[in-house]
């Protein structure tokens, strides 16, 4: 894909140029992905919440050195990625890695379904089950291993995309991908 | 067996349609060939379909109010507005670089104006003295000509000086 023909590059480009609102625009369209991203890397949301926000003022303060040579959310990622890493090695360093609550208990957060109203009480509360089932086989994942396999699954980048975004080769990533669903797969049938 | 191992470690870049052509129809035909793999294959193709939904759930922030973090950033980026823009990095404006290169510069044109490389590196130590000086470094010591070297043209006429009395009668 021609990076050109991106809408939130030609935002970028725009907030290059000096249009704030601009910047609004991609800071309105990403921030709760980017929060929801960080998240399962450094455990409790306001961690998360600081993460994105230093994203975003890197993002404009460097403003002046972007380059479109790929998709906004590639490059915006990557940022992210090399943000929340540098955060797990930093608590694994000091020895308080927060491991990532189920939701909502984190900070004492009233539970939140996040089914659709459609869903069952029945069905909800059993999918939450998974859920948090899932978060916690997710978090038992390699920082690496994590972040791609949230890069590929979620934010629905290619694998050289997800390459791009972690600064390695694309044979790597397709590794990653595959120990990450195994694992989450094994881990998921066991419990 | 080997074989099976190498074709599984495909199989999740295979269902997520990220092989070559070449590559995916290698994987086609040992799935349609081999039991065991094709089991794999479909546990792995129900896990990608499940873990891509349950994690874009996962990830989902919900309830997400952007304001009081969007009204933080606004004010973080009011004082950003206040320093200079990151400019892209230059190598080569870098004052270090800048510097490094004035000095070799200003050494280069030093050495083509003072006639030779002999003519400079020898008073600042760099290179060693003329044979002549070498040999009878006692000769030389005093000589003014020698510690600020500034007429090395002399060394012909220093060396010619002939030796004192008791040398020439030993000689």
């Amino acid at each position: 894909m021609n990076p050109e023909g991106d809408p939130d590059v030609q935002l970028m480009l725009a907030v290059q140029r000096g249009d704030d609102s601009a910047f609004r625009q991609l800071f309105e369209k990403h921030i709760a992905a980017v929060v929801g991203f960080a998240t399962q890397f450094v455990g409790v949301r306001a961690r998360a919440e600081e993460v994105a926000q230093q994203v975003f003022l890197q993002i404009y303060r460097t403003r002046a050195q972007y380059r479109p040579r790929a998709r906004f959310t590639t490059w915006l990622y990557r940022m992210v990625t090399n943000a929340c890493l540098s955060e797990v090695r930093r608590a694994e360093y000091h020895g308080r890695f927060v491991p990532i609550a189920p939701s909502g208990e984190a900070e004492g957060e009233m539970a939140v379904v996040v089914d659709p109203p459609t869903r069952s009480t029945e069905d909800a509360l059993l999918s939450r089950e998974a859920m948090d089932r899932m978060r916690a086989a997710l978090d038992q994942l390699p920082a690496q291993q994590r972040a791609a396999l949230l890069l590929a699954r979620v934010e629905g980048m290619s694998y050289e995309e997800v390459a791009t975004s972690l600064s390695c080769s694309v044979s790597a990533v397709k590794s990653l991908i595959h120990r990450a669903t195994v694992t989450l797969r094994d881990v998921l049938r066991e419990t | 067996m080997a074989r099976c191992h190498r074709m599984q470690e495909q199989l999740t870049a295979w269902i997520d349609g990220e092989l070559s052509p070449r590559r995916a129809e290698r994987v086609r035909t040992h799935l349609a060939t081999c039991p065991c793999c094709a089991v794999e294959a479909e546990s792995l193709r129900a896990a990608v379909a499940w873990q891509r939904d349950a994690l874009t759930r996962v990830v989902a922030v919900e309830p997400f109010n952007a304001t009081p973090l969007r009204v933080q950033v606004q004010r973080m980026l009011a004082d950003v507005d206040a320093l200079p823009v990151e400019r892209e990095w230059r190598w080569w404006l870098t004052p270090a670089v800048l510097a490094s290169a004035a000095v070799a510069v200003g050494f280069s044109l030093l050495l083509w104006v003072a006639g030779g490389p002999e003519t400079v590196l020898v008073p600042l130590g760099v290179e060693s003295p003329p044979p002549a000086v070498s040999r009878q470094p006692d000769l030389f010591r005093d000589y003014t000509l020698i510690q600020h070297l500034d007429a090395l043209e002399n060394f012909d006429t220093v060396e010619a000086v002939p030796l004192d009395d008791d040398q020439a009668q030993r000689g």
